[in-house]
């Protein structure tokens, strides 16, 4: 047999290394460009009938508009925060601190809160208020549950 | 092989071990020690491939599906996937239609995608009478930054209708909280 009976020889690394060396470059170069992705669990509407719902604690809506944003009170006992506030639309702090104001104040307040936008505002900005009303400024939960208002074709 | 041949073979192999005798002896450079260069890179390997592994499947993007940013903190879990970009609607990577004005350019307009929902709801309710595996109703969902609220308030409309109610926005991480 050709090559028999010659001694044992060093396995040659050189070649692996360089297999290594490459796909450690493309790994790195890779994960470079992949954005990181996270994930907002939204509340969908349900149908239904209602049921009476007296006893359903109060809630809070916030109205995105096309110049102005609006904290709509109510709840269907009509036992709690009612009226209207409007906020200039972007001033994402200022409807953060107005909410934390209202849970602190209006007793027995739902962690749900409905966000409903126009219908020409951009997805972004109804991101940024779901971001304002999650949490407080010392990233306490505000309203963690968030459902989103969905717009019905007549 | 000759005899001659042979010889000058066993000649070669003893002055070979001979030379690296005399080199151990005089502790000279042996030549360049690859098996703990080999270990490194081992571990950085398994390390990048492990980094790789978590990150999201199937989701590229491009200028035309951009997610906005979200200071939301929440990592992502498998679940039909339906993306929603400035061109068109996906439905687990298969074209559903094509969007023209963010509105559908079919004759059945956002109805095509509550058909395409309903026939991947049978199948996945197909996959739990077989395997046992519930049937969550889990969707996420990937818009574009600049899509209307009203294309996406479409689009989980036309989901809840299917019974898809467990909503999950995908979004970029690094929005300011």
């Amino acid at each position: 047999m050709a090559g028999g009976g010659g001694g044992t020889e060093d396995l040659n690394l050189v070649p692996y290394l360089d297999i290594m060396v490459n796909l450690i470059m493309f790994m790195v170069t890779v994960t470079a460009y992949i954005v990181q992705l996270k994930q907002a669990p939204i509340i969908a509407p349900t149908y239904g009938s209602g049921g009476g719902g007296g006893d359903q604690k109060p809630f809070l809506t916030v109205a995105i508009g096309t110049t102005q944003m609006q904290i709509l009170g109510g709840s269907s006992g009509g036992n709690g925060a009612g009226g209207a506030e409007t906020i200039k639309k972007g001033d994402w702090a200022k409807l953060n601190s107005r909410l934390k104001q209202l849970k602190d104040t209006v007793p027995n307040l739902a962690d749900n809160l409905v966000v409903s936008a126009d219908r020409a505002v951009p997805y972004k900005e109804v991101i940024k208020a779901m971001d304002a009303v999650r949490l407080d400024v010392s990233g306490q939960p505000l309203f963690p549950n968030v459902t989103l208002a969905t717009v019905v074709n007549k | 092989m000759s005899v001659d041949a042979k010889e000058s073979r066993l000649v070669d192999d003893e002055m070979l071990l001979r030379r690296r005798r005399h080199r151990k002896i005089d502790g000279g450079i042996e030549g360049l020690n690859l098996t703990a260069m080999m270990d490194i890179m081992t571990i950085i390997l398994v390390f990048l491939i492990k980094q790789y592994e978590s990150a999201p499947d199937n989701i590229t993007l491009t200028d035309d599906l951009m997610p906005p940013k979200s200071s939301t903190p929440d990592e992502l879990e498998p679940a039909v996937t339906l993306t929603l970009s400035q061109g068109a609607v996906l439905l687990d990577g298969i074209k559903v239609f094509g969007l023209v004005n963010h509105q559908p350019d079919t004759a059945d307009g956002w109805g095509a995608l509550g058909k395409a929902l309903s026939v991947r709801r049978d199948q996945l309710k197909m996959i739990e009478k077989a395997s046992g595996k519930p049937f969550d109703g889990a969707l996420r969902v990937i818009a574009d930054e600049n899509t209307p609220y009203d294309t996406v308030s479409q689009v989980l409309l036309q989901a809840g209708r299917e019974q898809f109610t467990k909503f999950k926005l995908i979004l970029q991480a690094g929005g300011s909280k």
